[in-house]
Parts: structure tokens; C-alpha cells; sequence
């Protein structure tokens, strides 16, 4: 497979270029190959999405390789968040190219649906069916190609009828036996009629009977289609103007019992299709809609608003979806002084974050809190240039330790002021314009460290760790440790010693020691 | 594909033994070659489709089927197809897929012939199938066969069976996330398909996996985390498992507290579907109960902060204020200051 994707690091997020109901489809470029990508990142903690229907819906598509189908690049997790990367068309889809106006042109409407067919062909081969076909779902590239898209994963969570009917427009879509959830439920056979609406939509512009009913009326309509003229008659075929190859073709996709409704490979032999197979320039045409809506779009001041990718609101996304008190729940609870590491969890157990002050997180508290500084005379050069730098790194922990854990006003405060001293130990201020001192403080952290994750007196080093980590956790913890193991409570207990770790709250803090040491190394 | 026929008129007989040969040929060639044998192979699956499953013009024919089936047993096809999986190319590999299912779900006498070749003459197959996620290119197809495959009691039996089983504990955590999805699901199907037969297995297997549960609740990766807990918790749910000895470790509630203290709402629910049973239990070990005990106050503030109302699982807000009034009834300690 080539250039499969496997960590956000790989990636850089642009603008969004889509939403459903399941998440945002941004726009992103392979850092390495400069090549774009489609980004869809869906929700995981959102209270509907079930990880196994996921997961088979990746199958589905990580098993398609056509052409006619967008590509399957791969897909990971990124905290609550499943992104999964396809390829980039950069067209437009078939809905927008209508937005000048319906494709009267029936050789252009061929060469559309053509592709679509072998695509669907595919699939059905399979025994996979694509279950939302719309002008929504099918793609142009710059190049002329045309790509179906988006079967999978959203169409099947979006395939419980309930759900189908809050998408509007979809509806106008569906063959009568999905609505009747007869024959049990989708064949693939309802693709064709998706594929004959959609048909029609590009010659008409809209879908079959959106003109004439909202969709829950359409939906009854179509569901009480008995014989195969019933449609044809409703949505007023005869009288739309077209060829009469067209018009076969559209009859053969209509058939109301899906056993007698043509096949995709049946359809690819028809005359409306095969016609024009010899055509040279197709791909002219194709590349023609696009300059179309194009100068359309222009001309109708058609803005796109780009909304660009930003990290943190995934942050806050997830406050809003767990509910704004979730983290009054957070209790900690007492398991004998057990701990994790808090840098492996995604979700470090700080409390109660303001969001007040979360909303309006500065673009640099560092920056602000030393601009003072910046007017002092006695700088030099070099400390111009350092301080800056220095600043970033500053910030760029700041930003890390923010996004990670939800800092209540209190820890932010206290974290900004913590930095503000640092700086100033590093002698940025002029008052300790002094090389030995500079070195001085870095020998002490570095000494210090080392201290703390030394290996050979494990027992007192870790013990000291474990009171600076665990303070809160630690009289608790000692108290009910002597009492398990002695039967009473030994009153005037040894307060330096520390409970015994059992197996489990020994790897953890080891695998905390371990980290912050490798950190530090 | 009814030209095919017209050029190439086979039996299903020569059909078979046109792919085992060509699919044997794919080892010993390179590029070029390679490719003409995997294209003679695609050529005969399809083929061998077509009599299984039929297509627009031909309905299968079931004598045509059981002179194909008698075929691949005798001349252990399905074995060289997958042994030779990841040399096919990849529209084969899911021909390989359709042929394999079709075959398993074929029934004579009510038995599956397939089955029964498998588990009498070639249980080297479901032995290929167990290592499908170790390679990239195929685990996804050996996880669907696999499935197939363990629907049926007697190669689930087998597989639960074999020390290979526990690498599907490793397979979960694969950084590929598909192929590590694809292998929970089969973890999943391994273990909640045939309830009688896996609580057997975990009665006897109980500590190792326990530990290998464990292991994989305290993943640092969130999906990894999800699925584990509520795998468990299905597991639980199956009334031979409610017994179990699992319920009396400290080392087990630890865990789910963790999952309750997680700041996914997912993860607390699914965590409390688990916590459920240790309070519910009537007798509760020592260890647990001192746990319980010492954490009354944390798990009422928890509880009546355990917001759920949204999520809409029947019982659950009901659950949760009978696990309130449980802990509630815990006795008070004393603290030592």
C-alpha cells in the first residue's frame, strides 16, 4: 500500500472541507510528500458511535482498491479521536458541479454514471454495498476522474432508518424496499436505484420529487410504488425530455422488485452507457464542470469560509460532549497510594479546570509576563537573541502541560509564575548576568534528578518521589497499610515510611520513574 | 465471466487443480512470472466463484458444487490458498475470503463437510489463520475467515485450545489500528460466541487471563482501554462467568476503579458495568470489602455525580442508585490522623 499513514505527526491539518454527523473531514498534506489528504475525524467518546460498527466499516473500506473509489490511506487514534485518512479529490463533488445548473449535456451524464457503474460493480462483487448514493457522495478531480466516496463508515452509521431521516435530502435517494425494510433490508440491488436517482439529478438538477414533496411525504410516495410504471409516472419521466435510451436506462434502475432491477455489471452493457465508450475526451468534459462551477462560484461570490484545524478545540469539544460538571466526578479515589502515570493517560486526573479561563488562554503568558524585561538597557546581544528562544521553549511546555492536563486558574497561575522564575534563574535578567550562576542552576536540576531516579537506593529515592508526587495519598495510605498488616493500628508509626507497593502501583510509579528519567537523560 | 467458460471450458475438477498448481508455482517466481501466475490464479477463483455463487446469468448448480467441494478436500486446496494468501494479489485474497465462507456454510446432513475436513485433516489451517495478524497484508482477510471458522463450535473448542490463542492479546495492541481492531473483534467473537464452552475455558484458564485482561485495561491507548473493559463486561454478563473468583481480588477492583476514575464518560460507564458486581455480590472477600470501605465517601460523591441520564442504556440510571444505596450501607472507619 503506498504511503499509508499511521500518526498525526505525519500530517498537517489545513482547512475543513466537510461535516456529518459523525465528525469533520479536514483537508491535510503528507509533510513528507507534500501530496493532500482527506482527513475525517470522528468522535469516539460521542455517546452513539459504537467501536465494532467502526471498525468493520474501516474493513470495508481498507479492502476497496479502484480508481473509481476514493483510496484508503489508514487511520489511527488520536486521543478520543479515530482520524482516518483518505485520498484527497480535489474537484469537488458532483452536487457542487450543479450548482451553475443542471448537466443537460446526456453524453457528460453517461460518462458519469459509467464510472459510478464500475465502481458499484465492484463493491457489489464483493457482496459490499455502498448504501447512500447521492450527488453528495461522488467526487471530480482536476484530472477528470470521477470517485465514489464515503460508503462505509458514515453511510453505515448513518443507515439506522432514524438517523436517515434527520439527514435531509438523503430520502429522495432510497429504492422503495429500504424504506419497507423488506427482503432483509439493503441489497445491493438499492444502489441501482440510488444510482438512477442520482441520474436523474444531474440531468434535473434535483433528485426525483424534491420538488414536489418534503421528505418524509417523498419517502411514503416511494414506499407505495407497486408496479414499475408507479415511479416513473410519479416522478413524471416522460415529460423530462429525454432520450429515449436515457429513458430506458432510467426504467431498467426503477424497477420496483429488486430481484428484476438490473445489475451494475447488466447496466454496463446497456446502449445509454456503451454509446459512448469510444469518446477521446472525456476527461475535457469531466474537467469542464469543474471550470464551470468554478466561474459560477465566482461570479455569485460564493466564500467558502474556511474553518482551519485547530487542536485545541478538540479540548473543548470534549468538555462540551461530556458536559460541562463532568469533572466534578473526578474523584480521587484512595487504592493504597496507587498512582498512574499521569504522562501515558491521555487524561491526567487534575481538578476542576475553569473554563472561563480555558476559553481565553493567552498566546503567551510567558511573552507578557517578561515584557518589563524587555526594556531593560543593559541586555546584550546575545540574551536578545536567547531570550526569545528560550521563551518558546518555555511556552511550547506551557502549551503541552495546558492542553494535556484541564489546569484550573489556580495551577495556571501558578504554572506561568513557576516559568517566570525559571527565567529568571537562567539569568535572562540582568541581575544575574553571571555564566557561572547560569551553570550553577542547570548542575543543580541536573543533580537533583539524577538523586531522585537513582537506582542503586531505590527504596529511599523512590520513597522521597513518591511523597513529593503523592502527598495527599500518603498519611491515608501509611495509616491503613499498618493497619492491614499488623491487625491494629500501631500509633506512633515511623511517618517516613511508606507504604508497601503491590504489583500493580510498582510497574506504574517504575514506569513514571522510568519516563521522567529517560526525559531527562 | 460466462466468456470464460466459452474459451476455457473446465469441470470444477480442472478448475481446482489449475489453481493448486498455479498457487504452488507462486513460490518459486519472481516479478513477471509472478505476476502471470497470479493472474491465472485470480482468473480460476473467479472461476471457482461463479460455480459457488453463481452470477447475472448462471444460478450455481449444486452438483457442480459438490464435485468442486469433493475437489479442494481431496486435494487440500483451501490449504495452499491460504498458505500462499499474501503471495495472491489483493482482489484474490478476498475471492480466497468468499470461496473459504461459502464452503464452511455448505451443509450436508445438517454437519458441515468443511468443518470436519478442517478439524480431521488439516487443522494446520486454522494454525496459518491464528498468525494472519502478524502480516500486515492479510490479517485482515485470516480475521474474517477466522470468524467464519469459529462460528462453529468445534474449531472454536480448537482454537481455545491452542497456546496461539493467548498472541491475540498481543495482536490487539498491533499500532496498526485496523489489524489491531480487526484481532479484537476476533477476541471478542473467541470469546462470547459458544458461552458453555468459553466459561469452561475460563474457569481453567482463569489467572492467565485475568492478568492478560488486565494488561490490556490499562493500556495507554483509549480504543485499546474501551474494548477491553467492555469485552470483560460482556464476559461477566454471561451468567456461567458471574462466579467467578474475580470478583474477590483487590488487585481486579483496582483496575475497574481506575476505568470508573477515567475522565471518558464511555469509559466510566462501561467501568461501572463491571464495579456493578463487586458491590452486588453478596459475600465479599476481605480485601475487596476493605477497599469498598475505605473509599465509602469518594464513591458517594463519585455516584451522585455519575451523571448518565443522557446515554439512554435501559436500567442503567436505576443501577447506579442501587449501587449508590449499596455503598451507602458500607460501614463508616475511623481515620487515623
Amino acid at each position: 500500500m503506498l504511503g499509508r499513514i499511521t500518526s498525526a505527526d505525519e500530517l498537517e491539518v489545513c482547512e475543513e472541507v466537510g461535516r456529518g454527523a459523525f465528525g469533520v473531514v479536514y483537508r491535510g498534506v503528507v509533510k513528507e510528500t507534500n501530496k493532500q489528504v482527506a482527513i475525517k475525524q470522528i468522535d469516539l467518546e460521542s455517546d452513539q458511535t459504537d467501536l465494532f460498527e467502526i471498525n468493520k466499516e474501516i474493513q470495508i473500506i481498507s479492502e476497496c482498491q479502484l480508481s473509481q473509489i476514493t483510496q484508503y490511506l489508514g487511520c489511527f487514534v488520536k486521543r478520543y479521536q479515530l482520524w482516518i485518512i483518505m485520498e484527497f479529490v480535489d474537484g469537488g463533488s458532483l452536487f457542487e458541479m450543479l450548482r451553475p445548473g443542471p448537466i443537460k449535456d446526456e453524453t457528460v451524464v453517461s460518462i458519469i454514471i459509467k464510472e459510478m457503474l464500475i465502481a458499484l460493480d465492484y463493491l457489489h462483487n464483493q457482496g459490499k454495498i455502498h448504501r447512500d448514493l447521492k450527488s453528495q457522495n461522488v467526487l471530480l478531480s482536476k484530472q477528470g476522474e470521477i470517485k465514489l466516496t464515503d460508503f462505509g463508515v458514515s453511510a453505515q452509521l448513518s443507515s439506522s432508518f432514524s438517523r436517515r431521516n434527520t439527514t435531509v435530502g438523503t430520502p429522495y435517494w432510497m429504492a422503495p424496499e429500504v424504506i419497507l425494510n423488506n427482503s432483509g433490508g439493503h441489497s445491493f440491488k438499492a444502489d441501482i436505484w440510488s444510482l438512477g436517482c442520482c441520474a436523474y439529478e444531474v440531468y434535473n438538477g434535483k433528485p426525483p420529487l424534491q420538488n414536489k414533496f418534503p421528505p418524509m411525504k417523498a419517502l411514503q410516495r416511494i414506499s407505495s410504488c407497486y408496479r414499475n410504471n408507479d415511479f416513473i409516472d410519479m416522478i413524471g419521466l416522460s415529460e423530462l425530455g429525454i432520450s429515449s435510451l436515457f429513458n430506458d436506462f432510467l426504467t431498467k434502475c426503477f424497477i420496483v422488485d429488486p430481484r428484476d432491477r438490473y445489475s451494475a455489471s447488466k447496466l454496463l452493457n446497456h446502449k445509454f452507457i456503451t454509446q459512448y465508450d469510444k469518446l477521446t475526451d472525456k476527461a475535457k468534459k469531466v474537467k469542464k464542470l469543474i471550470t464551470n462551477k468554478q466561474l459560477n462560484d465566482l461570479e455569485n461570490h460564493v466564500v467558502k469560509n474556511h474553518n482551519f484545524y485547530v487542536p485545541t478545540e478538540i479540548v473543548r469539544n470534549q468538555q462540551k460532549w461530556n458536559g460541562q460538571d463532568e469533572n466534578d466526578n473526578r474523584i480521587e479515589f484512595d487504592i493504597s497510594s496507587i498512582e498512574y502515570d499521569r504522562d501515558s493517560l491521555s487524561s491526567p486526573p487534575l481538578e476542576s479546570p475553569s473554563s472561563s479561563k480555558k476559553s481565553m488562554t493567552p498566546e503567551s503568558p510567558i511573552e507578557k509576563s517578561t515584557k518589563p524585561k524587555d526594556s531593560d538597557p543593559k541586555q546584550d546581544v546575545l540574551i536578545k537573541i536567547l531570550k526569545p528562544e528560550f521563551n518558546k521553549v518555555l511556552n511550547k511546555s506551557f502549551h503541552k502541560l495546558e492542553t494535556r492536563n484541564n489546569l484550573s486558574t489556580k495551577e495556571y497561575d501558578q504554572i506561568v509564575n513557576l516559568n517566570e522564575v525559571i527565567l529568571n534563574l537562567v539569568s535572562f535578567n540582568a541581575n544575574y548576568n553571571d555564566d557561572n550562576k547560569k551553570i550553577l542552576v542547570f548542575q543543580y536540576l541536573k543533580y537533583m534528578l539524577k538523586e531522585l531516579g537513582k537506582e542503586s537506593e531505590p527504596e529511599s529515592a523512590k520513597s522521597i518521589l513518591q511523597k513529593l508526587i503523592l502527598p495527599s495519598s500518603f498519611s491515608k495510605a501509611s495509616s491503613i497499610n499498618q493497619k492491614d498488616e499488623h491487625g491494629e493500628a500501631s500509633s506512633n508509626y515511623n511517618s517516613l515510611k511508606v507504604s508497601k507497593f503491590d504489583e500493580i502501583e510498582k510497574s506504574l510509579f517504575e514506569a513514571w520513574v522510568n519516563k521522567t528519567r529517560e526525559k531527562w537523560a | 465471466m460466462s466468456f470464460l467458460f466459452k474459451r476455457n471450458p473446465k469441470t470444477p475438477q480442472e478448475i481446482v487443480r489449475a489453481v493448486n498448481e498455479s498457487v504452488i508455482k507462486l513460490d518459486s517466481s519472481v516479478g513477471d512470472s509472478q505476476k502471470k501466475y497470479q493472474d491465472e490464479c485470480s482468473r480460476y477463483l473467479k472461476q471457482m466463484k461463479v460455480i459457488l455463487i453463481g452470477d447475472d446469468e448462471n444460478a450455481p448448480q449444486p452438483d457442480q458444487i459438490s464435485y468442486l467441494a469433493q475437489e479442494i478436500y481431496s486435494t487440500d486446496s483451501l490449504y495452499l490458498l491460504i498458505y500462499h494468501l499474501k503471495k495472491l494479489d489483493f482482489d484474490s485474497r478476498k475471492d480466497v475470503q468468499l470461496i473459504f465462507s461459502n464452503l464452511l456454510r455448505r451443509q450436508l446432513a445438517n454437519k458441515s463437510p468443511t468443518v470436519d475436513y478442517i478439524i480431521n485433516s488439516k487443522p494446520e489451517i486454522i494454525l496459518m489463520l491464528l498468525k494472519g495478524p502478524e502480516t500486515h497484508s492479510i490479517g485482515l482477510i485470516s480475521g474474517q475467515i477466522l470468524r467464519d471458522c469459529l462460528k462453529f463450535e468445534i474449531i472454536n473448542k480448537f482454537i481455545l485450545g491452542n497456546s496461539l490463542f493467548w498472541n491475540f492479546f498481543k495482536y490487539v495492541q498491533i499500532p496498526i489500528f485496523e489489524i489491531a481492531t480487526d484481532s479484537f473483534i476476533t477476541l471478542h467473537d473467541l470469546l462470547t460466541t459458544h458461552r458453555k464452552l468459553v466459561s469452561e475455558f475460563l474457569n481453567n484458564n482463569y489467572d492467565q487471563f485475568v492478568i492478560n485482561i488486565n494488561k490490556l485495561m490499562q493500556s495507554s491507548n483509549y480504543v485499546t482501554k474501551r474494548q477491553s473493559v467492555r469485552l470483560l463486561s460482556e464476559i461477566i454478563l454471561q451468567k456461567y462467568n458471574q462466579n467467578s473468583k474475580y470478583f474477590d481480588e483487590a488487585t481486579n477492583l483496582k483496575i475497574i476503579m481506575l476505568i470508573l476514575n477515567d475522565k471518558s464518560k464511555n469509559l466510566q460507564i462501561e467501568g461501572f458495568q463491571i464495579f456493578k458486581f463487586f458491590i452486588a455480590k453478596p459475600k465479599k472477600s476481605q480485601k475487596v470489602l476493605d477497599i469498598l470501605v475505605k473509599n465509602k465517601e469518594n464513591f458517594i460523591a463519585f455516584f451522585k455525580g455519575f451523571d448518565i441520564e443522557s446515554y439512554q442504556i435501559p436500567n442503567l440510571v436505576e443501577e447506579r442508585d442501587y449501587i449508590l444505596g449499596k455503598i451507602q450501607q458500607l460501614p463508616d472507619i475511623e481515620r487515623i490522623q
